[in-house]
């Protein structure tokens, strides 16, 4: 173990900063000559109970001691009611009040231990957890040697309460949404805001992809190995503005520890694993269904019978194409393969320290011919030109190629949709009439379905992308208590996507004058900003009692985003497959400019009393481009409208006060905050007037986009947050609780105009939503002996989201889905009918009366085998008014548990994420059980309903499905809850002897290794997109798979 | 250590198992075949019915078991043991008949007794056809109803479907068809151009047009199926009348004077079409509402005397009534010629740019028409021919429409009978203006001619004036 005790990079730092401090502290007490009072103590080892040699106690700027070999030490202190700090090498810092006391013992548990007693890093600087008064969650990924393939967002899924991230797909590095304490805004963005080393990281998407409902996310280009750690911040998140709505996320890259040269090289494999199948018909039933589809479409017997896939005589020449069974979804899907590589160097001197790595990952998807590569570089240094002038550079550059196919909702497109629909009995290649298979690849098929394998071969999706994000950092200390600083960085992003869709062997699309058959496309995105934070920092302890310290600085942020693409459809041939190959007549060109400023200056005081007491004032001044002149808050200065947004919070730590002296409460802290916060992602140019372009016979014009309002201006969320952190046991059990409420006002919201103005609707700041709940954490520190170490943890959170805006609310659609938005409910609820089973006989459904109005006004009436939909007020009419709420995709409870088992050599980490309670509208299950067409559904289709007093719930097979069977409706709704065993690794330190290589682990790394769910399909975990109104909706995106990785670091 | 903590890792992993094992997924629960019938297949469904044994024998001895156990949609139609007890031993004991008639049992998709709201003609797999209608096929009750398997629908009969001979099987083979009536309807057999499935073996130099096989060009058809009915299509269902032998004579008999020709014979064969021509029509009328008087094809009355029906045979396609009696009358069988003049077959001399066809208001009738009008063409017995075919020989009245409203004089024009020169009418003038319709004259045609002209013939002048020829029709009425 000695081996590692640079494992923990950070509470190594801690404790070379804290000997710096000691140092000159101790030089200071000579010179105020204060009061000394001696205690003396001993300080143990927790899981041996003997006592530690070598472990530093200190009073800050007063005095420090270092334990003998028994663990004892003795130590001048200002006063019995001071706090001492205790750390060592690894083991975890506490820091701990005296409370009258002048003997103390302390029993020291390992540095994996998650106490309050961490350093976390703050948008303005580092502090102790216990001292703070915000609500933060800290996650240390400095070990992130196990999870080389994942993405930040994804990485912080179950290791933060309050904190849900949903992963989008199973696609390689398309990462998470992320939702903090539920939703802040309907149409704005619900992203917490990504801070890495100081520094905007833009996550915004500048233009839907060409590639279908692929999302480029550019955390894809972060390698998780260079994160250091990472703090949630979840409240009093002002400082940051109209930016700081939705909270922040907070990454620190490495950087180097020590001074001595130090490589770290990781390499990995992994395989990952195909989901399990959707059990779709095989050939025999689907053409029994198809047969009873196509009757009920009115073709007569002779013609159904003419079908080639009907006729069974071998000698017709087409009998081998139509007489197979196959499976599509295997077709389509694979294991891959998964390769990391990683190196990373620190080191310097006492000028300068740099850390750099270079990562190599190739990571497959599970449908075939999908992957994502990524190049990376990262140098970060830290230098000391002189005791005064300090500075520092971060400078990334990653570079990233993504193979990729459509996916989600795109019936002709995308492989895993069309596998499941694709009819069993036909084959992926040609076949001659005495049964020989050809290489070629077959058409598309009689019933326009594409071949999946055409898709997989043959149909080009990729995309390229990189970005550089840099900046320097110059650091002054004016005097001893203030400091000037200020960081200048830059980012250049660039994606570009291609596609191509074959001709063959793809079911042709239409546009509106032309068929296409194939189809290509270009798209480049582009983003430039320039980011600048400069400030003045004070800091100074008064009379060993009053802390202070206070910023006053000022960001600056430039953007300029770019998106341009083009489309073209029916090249010549399918060997021409660059854009410019389309013909002219049906190329589409277009894209989109945005540029946008903000403007954010900032206020901190941070105030702490005798370590007990500690107050944070953040106040920010927001200008932003995007705000409107005619902003009905903020401050006016010079014509144009600033956001003022301040946020207090303070935090009590109650167990350092003398009446908590025999209290078996280790530490205890009450927290309060309130907020004023900003979201400004109302649109770059919604208070302009904007024009687009529009075709018109072939006569390209302007027309008006939109109507200006001037009025428009940043959405406010105010948050009121109570929170408090208990330890007890030797803090080997923290308990960590917060209630919140957070209200956003001035919520954009679409008003509809009236008709004449020749627009539908126009964005204002009409709508105000709420939302309350809890976040909780534990952490226990089960078993600690000298082998065996056990970490469990646990962390959930809880939301509840309810729209204030006055009115009848408003419906969405999305994927077919109605999601209604309405006063005192939450925004996004399923709102459809409701299903009670099946008409088992003709009786059944004469007398219960039900009937549907057609489109040309008559009436049918619901019959047997047709869906009993729940008739609400009674009409006997199945209308839009039988409409209910059907479902609620917000999860009840959501988090993840945690276990850390170290034995001797061995450490097994254990994740389990869950959610409970959320609804989930299955729209790929409506597509496989509408009975109603010719693509191939699911096997419970094969329980549809046959004949007078067949009882089941599957209604019966009729084409087009005019009965509107597979409306929206409850049979869609599905429990999404789940658990997941979303990470485990093993791993083992090899022992060796002191040498060129210093250490060496191997690791075996499983991830999603098992879901506890009812969902019926691939998985319950999707997001189709990060709007408020798409969550819970399975679109049919690639599913998640299983991984199995193993791995070697070494350490040289 | 390790040993402290082994009873809990033990508890643990119990736990996970138990958990595990609970845990059946709920796609599988979703995706299973609920109902034990979707389980089984129709052939299954059927060998599991006591009552359906012998029909489940005749399956197995005919293959379709392996048909309707395969995954297209079938409907069995299946009559119990009892009723195919009685099943002749010349069917069952016939592996051809048998396979025919167990085929007339089996039908492609699937029909509810429920859903067949309206007689439906379902296609059996011996490419036959039962009416179906709610719980009746045929003659049969469905007794017990709509049993769904995974492929297909039961329906068990209290009869047999019995596999009939179609209309045309039974007058070719059947011993009861009049022999007279059926050997000339297969006599009229013949070969007819068709290059439907001709073999290309080449193509002709000087005109392009393809050279095909010899005897690949040609069907071998019968003039009846063209050119009536084809009594043979299953789909469709007919009412065809055959005379008995005495009957026919007499018919043919009846109808010899109208076809007077050179020979016996081809005066014969003559009537004899033009008896069997109106004896067949597409519906099915039953014996008890059959109507006294059908309306045939050709929209003649042909008399249905009930006392004369000798024998009544149902076939798959229909029904054939024997009758020793029809008195089809002459008046209804032959129809008046109705010649539109613009409509002609040929003019003696190319004068297109002097031809006329005109659209008028006939202010007689209040309808509108169109006429031809040939004016200055400069010929002398300028001449327009009409074709009519397969005249009987008999006497007709003719009478036309001629307007003259283009010239203020009158002129004349006469129509030859046979040939343009024709003495049978003399010139007639035609009136000006006049809208009405004139009677010409009676002429009679002494012998039946499959083809014969009528001419429209000018005055004999070259003056523009005197020899114009316009009609708008020519009517020939028969005169009994």
């Amino acid at each position: 173990m000695y081996l590692f005790k640079s494992y923990n990079l950070k509470k190594t730092a801690a404790v070379f900063m804290l000997l710096l401090v000691l140092k000159t502290g101790g030089a200071q007490v000579a010179k105020t000559g204060a009061a000394k009072v001696p205690i003396t103590g001993t300080v143990t080892d927790a899981a041996t109970g003997k006592g530690l040699v070598g472990i530093r106690v200190s009073v800050e700027n007063f005095s420090a001691a270092i334990t003998d070999e028994n663990g004892k030490f003795s130590l001048n202190v200002p006063s019995l009611f001071t706090d001492v700090m205790i750390s060592g090498d690894g083991y975890e810092t506490r820091q701990l009040s005296l409370k009258g006391k002048n003997s103390i013992t302390v029993s020291l548990l390992d540095e994996y231990h998650q106490s309050f007693q961490e350093t976390v890093s703050l948008p303005l600087g580092k502090t102790l957890l216990r001292n703070i008064p915000a609500a933060v969650s800290k996650y240390d990924a400095a070990g992130e040697w196990t999870k080389p393939d994942e993405t930040v967002d994804a990485l912080l899924q179950g290791r933060v309460a309050g904190l849900n991230s949903i992963r989008r797909s199973g696609t390689p590095g398309v990462g998470a949404n992320l939702f903090l304490r539920g939703y802040n805004s309907l149409f704005g963005t619900n992203k917490p805001l990504i801070v890495i080393d100081d520094m905007l990281y833009d996550v915004n998407d500048y233009g839907e992809s060409i590639i279908a409902n692929n999302y480029t996310n550019p955390l894809a280009l972060i390698n998780v190995q260079d994160i250091d750690n990472i703090t949630v911040l979840k409240d009093a998140s002002s400082i940051y503005g109209a930016k700081g709505a939705n909270g922040a996320i907070i990454v620190t890259t490495a950087r180097a520890r020590q001074q001595a040269t130090k490589i770290d090289v990781g390499i990995y494999t992994g395989v990952t694993a195909v989901p399990e199948k959707l059990p779709v018909m095989n050939a025999g039933s689907y053409r029994t269904y198809l047969g009873e589809i196509l009757q009920s479409k009115g073709l007569s017997s002779s013609e159904i019978a003419a079908m080639p896939f009907m006729i069974d005589d071998q000698s017709h020449p087409e009998y081998y194409r139509y007489h197979n069974n196959t499976d599509w979804q295997k077709q389509i899907m694979k294991a891959g393969v998964n390769r990391n590589l990683f190196l990373k160097v620190t080191g310097g001197d006492n000028i300068a320290t740099y850390a750099l790595s270079v990562g190599y990952m190739k990571n497959e998807g599970i449908i075939k011919n999908t992957d994502l590569t990524r190049y990376n570089t990262r140098f970060n240094a830290e230098f000391n030109f002189s005791k005064k002038f300090t500075g520092s550079a971060n400078l990334s550059f990653t570079y990233n190629e993504q193979n990729l196919k459509d996916q989600g909702i795109s019936d002709k497109t995308a492989p895993v949709f069309v596998a499941l629909t694709k009819a069993p009995f036909l084959t992926a290649n040609e076949v001659n009439d005495k049964g020989v298979f050809s290489p070629n690849l077959e058409d598309a098929d009689i019933l326009g379905v594409s071949n999946p394998a055409v898709l997989i071969e043959n149909m080009q999706a990729f995309n390229k992308y990189y970005r550089f994000f840099g900046s320097f950092k110059f650091n002054y200390a004016i005097t001893k208590t203030l400091t000037a600083s200020t960081l200048f960085g830059v980012v250049y992003d660039k994606v570009r996507e291609n596609i191509f869709v074959p001709r063959k062997g793809v079911s042709n699309d239409t546009l509106n004058n032309a068929v296409a058959d194939s189809r290509l496309g270009s798209q480049v995105k582009r983003l430039f900003s320039v980011y600048s934070d400069s400030r003045i920092e004070f800091n100074k302890v008064f009379n060993r009692l009053h802390s202070i310290s206070s910023r006053l600085g000022l960001r600056y942020h430039h953007n300029n985003a770019e998106q341009d693409f083009a489309l073209g459809f029916n090249s010549a041939t399918d060997e021409l497959i660059s854009v410019q190959n389309g013909v002219g007549a049906l190329r589409q060109i277009g894209g989109g400019i945005g540029e946008w400023n903000w403007m954010n200056t900032y206020f901190n005081l941070d105030y702490g009393f005798n370590n007990r007491f500690f107050v944070s004032l953040n106040a920010a001044m927001d200008g932003s481009s995007r705000f409107g002149k005619e902003a009905a808050d903020g401050l006016a200065i010079g014509g144009v409208k600033y956001a003022v947004l301040p946020s207090l919070s303070a935090a009590w730590l109650a167990s350092s006060e003398d009446f908590m002296k025999g209290s078996f409460i280790d530490l205890l802290k009450f927290r309060a905050s309130y907020s004023f916060t900003g979201n400004d992602d109302i649109g770059n140019y919604t208070a302009r007037q904007t024009y687009i372009s529009q075709n018109l016979l072939g006569m390209q014009g302007l027309v008006r986009n939109s109507i200006p309002n001037p009025a428009i201006q940043w959405e406010t969320s105010k948050k009121l947050n109570f929170g408090a952190d208990i330890a007890v046991w030797n803090e080997r059990v923290g308990v960590s609780l917060d209630v919140y409420r957070s209200k956003t006002d001035n919520m954009l919201i679409y008003e509809p105009m009236v008709s004449p103005t020749g627009i539908d609707n126009i964005l204002t700041n009409g709508g105000s939503m709420v939302n309350m709940g809890f976040d909780a954490s534990v952490n226990v520190r089960v078993v600690n002996t000298k082998n065996l170490k056990w970490d469990i943890g646990a962390n959930a959170g809880k939301y509840k989201n309810e729209i204030k805006t006055p009115g009848t609310g408003f419906e969405t659609e999305f994927a077919g889905a109605t999601i209604l938005t309405r006063y005192d409910n939450p925004a996004n609820l399923f709102y459809g009918y409701k299903a009670n089973g099946v008409f088992s006989t003709a009786a059944e459904a004469v007398s219960a009366g039900l009937r549907k109005k057609n489109a040309d006004g008559s009436y049918s009436n619901f019959a047997a085998g047709d869906i009993r939909f729940a008739d609400l007020n009674g009409d006997h009419i199945i209308d839009e008014n039988d409409r209910q709420e059907i479902g609620d995709p917000n999860p009840d409870l959501f988090g993840g548990f945690t276990s850390r088992l170290a034995y001797k050599r061995f450490e097994l980490n254990i994740l389990f994420t869950f959610s409970q309670g959320n609804d989930v509208y299955n729209y790929v299950r409506r597509r496989l059980e509408s009975v109603s067409g010719v693509e191939n559904q699911l096997n419970s289709v094969v329980n549809r309903w046959r004949a007078d007093g067949h009882v089941t719930d599957m209604p019966k097979a009729t084409y087009g499905d005019p009965m509107g069977n597979s409306r929206f409706s409850d049979r869609w709704i599905e429990d999404g809850s789940y658990l997941r065993l979303r990470t485990a690794s093993l791993q083992y330190n090899i022992p060796l002897k002191e040498g060129f290589v210093k250490y060496a682990s191997v690791y075996v790394i499983g991830n999603n290794l098992l879901t506890f769910t009812k969902y019926m399909g691939y998985d319950p975990e999707f997001s189709a997109n990060p709007g408020v109104f798409a969550q819970g909706i399975d679109t049919g995106l690639d599913p998640q798979f299983r991984s199995v990785t193993l791995g070697v670091r070494v350490g040289l | 250590m390790m040993r402290r903590y082994k009873n809990w890792i033990i508890c643990l992993a119990g736990i996970l198992a138990l958990f595990f094992s609970g845990c059946k997924k709920q796609t599988d629960d979703h995706n299973e075949v609920t109902d034990g019938a979707l389980k089984n297949n129709l052939f299954e469904l059927i060998s599991a019915n006591p009552d359906l044994t012998t029909f489940a024998n005749f399956l197995k001895q005919t293959g379709y078991d392996q048909v309707i156990a395969s995954s297209r949609n079938y409907t069995a139609f299946a009559p119990v043991n009892s009723v195919l007890a009685t099943l002749d031993a010349s069917i069952s004991g016939n592996p051809d008949k048998l396979k025919k008639f167990i085929g007339n049992h089996l039908a492609n998709q699937l029909y509810y007794t429920a859903t067949i709201t309206a007689t439906t003609r379902i296609k059996m797999l011996n490419n036959k056809y039962n009416n179906m209608l709610g719980n009746k096929i045929g003659d049969a009750t469905i007794t017990v109803k709509d049993k769904y398997a995974s492929n297909g629908v039961l329906q068990v009969l209290d009869k047999m479907l019995p596999a009939l001979d179609n209309c045309w099987e039974f007058l070719s083979s059947n011993p009861l068809a009049p022999v007279k009536q059926k050997d000339f309807m297969l006599s009229l057999f013949q070969n007819v151009f068709d290059t439907t499935n001709a073999i290309v073996i080449g193509v002709n130099p000087v005109t392009g047009d393809p050279i095909y096989q010899p005897g690949s060009d040609s069907v071998y058809t019968n003039l009846f199926w063209n050119r009536v009915h084809d009594l043979r299509d299953e789909s469709k269902q007919f009412t065809l009348f055959m005379l008995t032998d005495a009957a026919w004579d007499a018919e043919v008999n009846k109808y010899k004077p109208y076809y007077v020709t050179g020979t016996t014979d081809s005066t014969t064969k003559a009537a004899s079409w033009s008896v069997v021509k109106d004896f067949a029509v597409d519906t099915v009328y039953d014996p008890a509402t059959i109507p006294d008087t059908i309306l045939s094809k050709f929209s003649t009355k042909v008399p249905v005397n009930r006392p004369a029906i000798v024998q009544t045979i149902k076939v798959s396609n229909g029904i054939v009534y024997i009758l020793s009696q029809a008195d089809v009358q002459p008046s209804s069988k032959f129809k008046p010629y109705l010649i539109q003049a613009e409509n002609y077959a040929a003019t003696s001399h190319d004068r297109r740019s002097n031809t006329y066809f005109r659209d008028r208001y006939n202010t007689v009738t209040g309808k509108d028409f169109r006429d031809v009008l040939v004016l200055s063409h400069g010929v002398a017995l300028f001449n327009i021919r009409y074709d009519i075919t397969e005249v009987p020989s008999i006497k007709y009245k003719a009478y036309w429409v001629a307007v003259n409203d283009f010239q203020t004089v009158t002129h004349t024009q006469k129509l030859g009978i046979g040939i343009a020169t024709s003495t049978t009418f003399g010139y007639t003038t035609v009136a000006l203006n006049n809208f009405n319709e004139v009677y010409i004259g009676e002429f009679t045609i002494s012998q039946y001619k499959p083809v014969f002209n009528i001419y429209l013939t000018a005055a004999n002048s070259t003056t523009a004036s005197a020899n114009p020829l316009v009609c708008d029709y020519i009517r020939l009425e028969p005169s009994f």
